[in-house]
């Protein structure tokens, strides 16, 4: 650009940003007319709507149940959770609070921080509880009431005493009732040793006087541990401490709590000394097996001292250090112990694929700091303190404890030998491409607005119209998600083996969120459709997917549910293609172990959640999720294949794309779905993914495994035994992505589509699927 | 070397946000890959704005409603494993990702460019019905930008600022001024083009 083009694009970019900020926003005078003129319109015209602020508190309860499942669950440490006063900044609320408290001076924030705390202190226990009130009152005369002070009674004691803290908030009157004002907090933190460096004590009861305004009162453990700091590990020594409080962060005399207290008091620690730390190391880890295979739990355990705002995590590291990545969260007991479990992954961000060998697992915990050091260095207790890049970041490591952890090499798919497949379930809610398993030239798939059918393995090809599923799905109570320009499109089809003029099919019903869909059946080749009836007590919207069983098609009805497999699952059965439905239990699987996909989870505002699978005991009567694998599916996300190998064994296969979760592309299971283990896979391609990014994965009735490469699209087959990959197809062109790949008449079969096309269906022999 | 904190937190400490600096960035990232239930705050500050995105790409608000609670569970899910770069660059990566994955497969396809608009109810009836066309030809102007021109201007569109537009695409905020320049440029273009065409 020249110089006049960059003068104009700088005084566009203003006039852009202040166009973001409402649309009466004055052009600069010197940027073109006809340049301003494009700007507003394009931000007149084109600016979209903020989402509804229905769908997007529905979308953060979402999040916060997804959250609270996997803190509890797979991918982070499981530990108890901390309850007493020591506990850093880690429960509900509680990083709000160091974020009122250290972070920013905006006092807008802290107000929100306020609001936060009350909103998600319904949830788990609260992260400080009130010490036994054993402490006294304070006596003598209390200062004036005209400024914020606190005073401490004791304010001399041993570790683990109770104090009494009692104070004046100027403005932070409570309601006659004696309840919090939105300037008077339910909780405050309490800072000691300052609030920057030294423990804070989050979330501690406020008791407000209803008598008179603005005092208040607090009960507190002192701390009985050293602490962790950016700087080091302070041993608890008797003498002075600064005790501070941060109460009224939000309120008209708050000082916006940034990293210091509000109101300051001398503390002084009497003994005995805590033994902890004091000339011996400062934390402990230890491991357990120190040796492991991918998906083996391993135990971590040990002491450390407690630290502010930040947690602590587990970190795995190449032996030199080159290379590390984080496993876990940690969680310490208010004793400084910890013990948290991790499944050891197959792959890993950073690290990638695990090779077997040697690795650190480290205890490491991260502080904000304006003074980091240049260098790494060891600071006190023994912790070695590393910068972030020249300390720019304002930020520093500690590390507190290293253990070896030895990584044991998994299962390859070479030694596997011969796999052979007998049956197939796939996750999620269905396949847009069916193919009828009794006569394999019978096949139809969905496109805009009719069924596609062939009776001669695709020949010749016929459409049957889906136009009156509107009317069907109307009659119901439900619009369909298909604009009515292009007619009712189907998101799953399924052929009835046993009767050829019934087809039943699914079609996504209005408005998503959530994501429901309704099953519609026809009798006579599409002439007429009429809704598949729903079992009692349950609503067309709760369909959850058809099953074949046998010469039985069951369709699957489950509730709408928060709780991911949660849902209470009722399943009708037609034995006469479509005339009569009965209510059934779900039965096993015709051959291998009983194991099946639970009903697809819907949760309101999304789609991405766990499909458990379920596994029965008693032939069927009952049924339980496993607790592990639980693979994550997503309605765009391709579905995991669960596929049964023998009367005992199984294996899962899981494709999708990775955003950095822990993935088991392949796990096998030889008992019957009680213990599963992860199949290691050979490398994809040199320059290719690494191996765990499929689109597409299937075992094929041979026993090769196909998959189709996020990557580059190139399908790739691994034959049984092998030890690498062979490229059999080369990608497809851009935008035609084959998805609902299914196995027929010795053919493979996939939907592909590009752009605005209509999806259309290929083909090609499985003999032709060979390496070399 | 690689390592992954502090790739992680030089990333972010070059994170410009309005509203708030970096290092409070840094550490609502930090909290959230300590505990995934401290994500909310970054779900908060960014909901918006992905789901504009989102609208921008898809076209729909039930599609937008859609991916974003797609984008926002995927960066959920892989928050501890976050690892370099800024935030707002990591979850556009991800927002970038689910839209194209659903634009390719979604069935019917209902392209952008083409996506009935809803008309301005406050206006008089040939009012909308210009806003209408107006608002139609800017789309498909807009759709036929080149794609890092369409995607600086549907960020701004979408409320990113400059600062995390240019860690979205990541360009320098200059480099983001110059494709905005020449994104409405050629939409000045275009759209004089496209009124001669009609006899406008």
């Amino acid at each position: 650009m020249n110089a006049d083009d960059e003068t104009q694009a700088r005084l566009l970019a203003g006039y852009l940003e202040a166009l973001q900020q409402g649309p009466v926003a004055t052009p600069p005078p010197d940027l073109d007319a006809e340049t301003a003129a494009t700007a507003r319109a394009l931000q007149a015209r084109l600016a979209p709507p903020p989402p509804e602020p229905a769908f997007a508190g529905r979308l953060r309860a979402r999040i916060d149940a997804e959250a609270a499942r996997m803190a509890t669950g797979a991918g982070h440490a499981q530990s108890s959770r901390t309850p007493a006063v020591m506990r850093p900044l880690r429960r509900a609320g509680g990083w709000w609070g160091a974020a009122a408290a250290v972070l920013v001076g905006a006092i807008l924030l802290a107000a929100i921080a306020v609001l936060l705390v009350r909103v998600r202190g319904g949830g788990p226990a609260p992260a400080v509880q009130s010490p036994s009130p054993t402490a006294a009152p304070c006596t003598g005369a209390a200062p004036a009431l005209d400024h914020l002070w606190i005073r401490l009674c004791p304010d001399s004691a041993a570790p683990g005493s109770t104090v009494r803290l009692e104070g004046f908030l100027p403005g932070g009157a409570p309601s006659a009732q004696g309840t919090p004002t939105a300037f008077a907090t339910s909780h405050a933190t309490v800072c000691f040793g300052g609030c920057d460096a030294g423990i804070k004590i989050t979330e501690v009861p406020v008791q407000w006087s209803s008598t008179e305004p603005g005092r208040f009162t607090m009960l507190f453990s002192v701390p009985r541990l050293p602490w962790l700091a950016a700087d080091g590990v302070h041993a608890l020594k008797p003498g002075e401490y600064q005790l501070g409080v941060q109460i009224g962060c939000a309120g008209p005399v708050g000082k916006g709590c940034t990293g210091v207290p509000e109101a300051t008091a001398t503390f002084r620690l009497t003994g005995p000394t805590p033994s902890r730390c004091t000339g011996s190391a400062c934390a402990e880890l230890a491991v357990s097996p120190a040796s492991a295979s991918p998906g083996t739990t391993v135990q971590a355990s040990g002491w450390l001292p407690l630290a502010p705002p930040y947690a602590y995590m587990l970190l795995l590291e190449r032996p030199d250090g080159s290379d590390q990545t984080s496993l876990a969260s940690v969680q310490p007991q208010p004793d400084g112990s910890f013990s948290a479990t991790f499944r050891l992954p197959q792959a890993i961000a950073s690290l990638g694929v695990l090779a077997p060998g040697r690795y650190r697992l480290v205890l490491q915990a991260g502080f904000p700091t304006d003074h980091p050091p240049a260098t790494a260095t060891t600071g006190p207790g023994g912790v070695t303190i590393m910068p972030l890049q020249g300390g720019k970041a304002g930020f520093v490591q500690v590390q507190l404890a290293r253990a070896t952890l030895t990584v044991s090499a998994a299962r390859t798919w070479a030694s596997l030998g011969p796999l052979d497949p007998l049956a197939q379930q796939l996750s999620g809610w269905g396949s847009p491409l069916a193919a009828d398993p009794s006569n394999p030239g019978r096949l139809a798939y969905c496109v805009p607005g009719g069924i596609r059918l062939t009776s001669d393995g695709g020949r010749t090809w016929s459409t049957i119209s889906t136009a009156g599923v509107r009317a069907v799905a109307a009659r119901a109570g439900v619009s369909l998600q298909s604009p009515p320009t292009s007619g009712p499109t189907c998101s799953t089809v399924l052929l009835d083996s046993q009767h050829p003029g019934t087809l039943f099919a699914a079609f996504g019903a209005a408005p998503m969120p959530p994501v429901l869909n309704i099953a519609v059946q026809t009798t006579n080749g599409g002439q007429s459709w009429t809704a598949v009836p729903p079992p009692a007590g349950s609503q067309p919207t709760d369909f959850r997917g058809f099953r074949i069983a046998g010469k039985a098609v069951l369709a699957l009805y489950a509730s709408l549910s928060l709780s991911a497999g949660a849902a209470q699952l009722t399943v009708s059965r037609t034995t006469d293609g479509a005339r009569t439905w009965n209510a059934t239990t779900f039965p096993c699987p015709a051959a291998g172990p009983c194991l099946a996909w639970g009903p697809a989870s819907v949760v309101t505002g999304m789609q991405a959640t766990q499909q458990p699978i379920e596994r029965s005991a008693d032939g069927g009567q009952t049924w339980l999720p496993l607790d592990w694998p639980s693979p994550y599916i997503a309605k765009f996300a391709p579905p995991s294949d669960l596929v049964t190998l023998s009367a005992s064994s199984v294996a899962l296969l899981s494709p999708g794309q990775d955003y950095g979760q822990d993935r088991y592309p392949f796990l096998l299971s030889g008992d019957a779905g009680k213990t599963w283990q992860p199949i290691a896979l050979p490398t994809l391609r040199n320059g290719v993914s690494s191996g765990w990014a499929f689109e597409s994965l299937r075992l094929l009735p041979d026993g090769s495994l196909l998959g189709l490469s996020t990557a580059d699209g190139a399908w790739d087959l691994l034959p049984p035994g092998a030890s690498s990959w062979c490229t059999v197809m080369t990608p497809a062109p851009a935008g035609h992505l084959p998805e609902s790949l299914t196995v027929a008449g010795g053919q493979l079969w996939w939907i592909e589509q590009s752009g605005t096309a209509a999806p259309t269906v290929r083909h090609v022999g499985l003999s032709a699927l060979r390496c070399g | 070397m690689t390592r992954e904190y502090a790739g992680r937190w030089a990333g972010l400490a070059a994170t410009r946000n309005t509203g708030m600096d970096d290092r409070e960035e840094a550490r609502l990232v930090a909290a959230a890959r300590a505990d995934p239930r401290d994500f909310a705050p970054l779900y908060e500050r960014y909901v918006g704005r992905v789901f504009g995105y989102c609208y921008l790409r898809l076209g729909t608000r039930a599609d937008a409603e859609d991916a974003t609670g797609q984008v926002f569970l995927n960066a959920l899910a892989a928050i501890g494993r976050y690892r370099d770069g800024s935030f707002a660059g990591w979850l556009f990566r991800i927002a970038h990702n689910v839209v194209a994955d659903m634009l390719r497969r979604r069935r019917p396809a209902t392209p952008l460019d083409i996506a009935p608009d809803l008309p301005d109810r406050s206006l008089p009836p040939d009012e909308q019905a210009a806003s209408a066309q107006e608002r139609v030809a800017l789309r498909q102007a807009v759709t036929a930008l080149p794609e890092p021109q369409r995607q600086a201007v549907e960020l701004h569109l979408a409320g990113w600022s400059l600062q995390q537009t240019a860690a979205a695409l990541g360009k320098t905020p200059e480099a983001v001024h110059a494709l905005r320049y020449r994104a409405v440029r050629q939409l000045r273009a275009a759209l004089g083009a496209a009124n001669e065409g009609d006899g406008t």
